[in-house]
């Protein structure tokens, strides 16, 4: 058999067939560890299976909060298949993680890791649960070491790079943002001219965003309105979207619905009538169209969207307004299906994935920043250490979510 | 207005004519009809005359462009046989129809991807180039998904 129909054949297996079929043979192993086919696997279009991973924190005896993990198989035949992810060890160590968004089969969460001086390491870890693999990353401090900067996360959807967009957390008039991209391929951070930001951003949310196709899409405050602005992975450029005046705008949530942008807007008790929020879809042409608005009132929050397009909510319920669920929500019959998911559950948080080979070139660890290694050109380089043995925890730090 | 025929000749040196407008369909003959007008026989020695023919029944499909994908499918959902898919595939890969060559590698990954490392072998006629323990280290990178 020629190995050119060979490769045509592999790049159509599922990835568990391709982890288990590097034993194969010599050649191919060879070539399924490459990045040319890693990132061809992932464009060449088959059955992939999208998942959906919900992040939860429980109270535990000990009155520490303990971070849990589910995912759900999002076919037709959600929410009947779950299971419980292998976490990546370095993420136990994180204080106030928070899911940050998720690309091209990765999830990118972020965290603060105490150091033993009272100070904080901020980092991020791209995780490819598919393959049970993750890279860890430092995120540069900047003035306020004490807050978690604002970190977007999206792969290039043309070289299949992971990518890191860093905005200083603390900015004023006198203090301009300072902008980062880190790019896996280089292991280095980048500065890029606060300049090219649409407006003179103030605050930033890392908490509501979405990649699609090469934009990723989030939320700031220029210090009088809160605006949608974009960052293009390919160009380096950023774009703001324009947003219908309907829009209440202080309660605006970002997602993302079949691979449409989405607006979430909460009410928050601005209007009497009895309604939650209104979703908005950004269609082709920029311009957006409400899809429906949530009225059932015990609706909390939409944490995302499953395949089909139906909300996936965290809700209370009026017999016990301590414990909050979560659920699937029906806008035609403003039913909520409960997906039993332990009720002392809380700090929900969600994001889609579909399986995909990236990180497979990876080893496992983290990419610190190493000073010694400062150059003239304004970037940082990084060198990679394995293990994560010298990090130490201590008191918890929660980063605020919406 | 008439339409020209061209003639296929197959490994085993079998004749097939087909409408030149469909043939084309295959980007290799598309270029070899275009650098020399092909008159004369095209031979494709790398194609059996078995496989030629079920390529040449998937030129000559009559088919809506909405209902091809379909169409696609079900040809080689019919052909379920793995050593037929795959020089099906080879034969499509090496005239360019795309849509074929997708259909067909998609079949055969979709039927041998839970198949055990040995079935995988012997299915695509590849040998093992690896001793026990090294087949044993390269596994237990990836424990769980065996």
């Amino acid at each position: 058999m020629n190995f050119d129909i060979q490769v045509e054949i592999l790049k159509r297996f599922p990835v568990k067939s391709l982890i288990r079929f590097r034993s194969v043979c010599k050649a191919w192993k060879s070539k399924i560890d490459t990045s040319p086919f890693i990132a061809d696997h992932n464009n060449v279009s088959h059955d992939r299976s999208e998942h959906l991973m919900i992040r939860y924190e429980v109270e535990t005896m000990t009155e520490s909060e303990e971070v849990k993990y589910v995912c759900y198989v999002d076919d037709d035949s959600f929410p009947q298949i779950k299971f419980a992810p292998p976490v990546p060890p370095i993420l136990l160590s994180f204080h106030g993680s928070c899911i940050i968004g998720s690309s091209c089969g990765l999830v990118c969460l972020g965290g603060s890791v105490p150091q033993p001086d009272n100070s904080k390491t901020h980092m991020v870890v791209l995780w490819n649960p598919s393959i049970r693999k993750s890279v860890a990353i430092v995120v540069p401090n900047d003035e306020s070491p004490s807050l978690f900067p604002f970190v977007g996360f999206g792969v290039c959807p043309e070289t299949k790079d992971p990518m890191l967009l860093k905005i200083s957390s603390y900015n004023d008039v006198e203090n301009p943002c300072q902008v980062m991209v880190f790019t896996l391929s280089s292991r280095e951070w980048r500065c890029l001219s606060s300049n090219q930001l649409p407006r003179k951003l103030l605050e930033f949310n890392s908490y509501s965003q979405a990649v699609i196709g090469r934009l990723l899409y989030c939320l700031a405050f220029d210090g009088e309105s809160y605006l949608i602005w974009s960052f293009d992975f390919s160009t380096d450029e950023f774009g703001e979207v324009s947003l219908p005046d309907s829009l209440h705008k202080p309660y605006l949530y970002i997602s993302k619905l079949m691979e449409s942008l989405v607006l979430i807007d909460y009410d928050r008790g601005y209007t009497t009538a009895i309604q939650v929020c209104d979703v908005w879809m950004m269609m082709e042409d920029g311009q957006f169209t409400k899809l429906f608005t949530v009225k059932n009132a015990s609706v909390v929050r939409i944490l995302g969207f499953n395949k089909t397009g139906e909300p996936v909510v965290k809700f209370k319920i009026p017999a016990d307004l301590n414990s909050a669920l979560l659920g699937v929500y029906e806008p035609g019959s403003e039913h909520i299906k409960d997906l039993g998911i332990c009720r002392t559950g809380f700090c929900f948080s969600m994001c889609s994935y579909n399986e995909s080979l990236l990180l497979l070139d990876q080893d496992d660890g983290c990419i610190e920043i190493n000073l010694s290694q400062l150059n003239g050109n304004g970037n940082i380089g990084f060198e990679m250490i394995i293990p994560l043995v010298h990090l130490v925890f201590a008191e918890t730090a929660s980063l605020a979510i919406l | 207005m008439s339409k020209k025929t061209l003639t296929l000749m197959s490994k085993d040196k079998q004749l097939f004519n087909i409408e030149e407008h469909l043939a084309v369909q295959s980007v290799t003959i598309r270029n070899m009809v275009k650098e020399d007008g092909a008159s004369s026989v095209i031979p494709l020695p790398r194609v059996d005359s078995e496989t030629l023919a079920l390529v040449i029944e998937y030129l000559n499909r009559q088919q809506a462009p909405e209902e091809d994908e379909d169409y696609v499918k079900k040809f080689v959902d019919e052909r379920g046989e793995i050593p037929t898919l795959l020089e099906l595939a080879q034969a499509a890969l090496d005239l360019d129809i795309k849509k074929l060559m997708d259909a067909a590698c998609m079949k055969v990954a979709d039927l041998i991807k839970d198949f055990t490392l040995e079935e995988v072998r012997e299915a695509l006629r590849i040998e093992n180039d690896r001793t026990p323990e090294e087949e044993k280290a390269i596994r237990d990178e990836f424990q769980w998904a065996f």
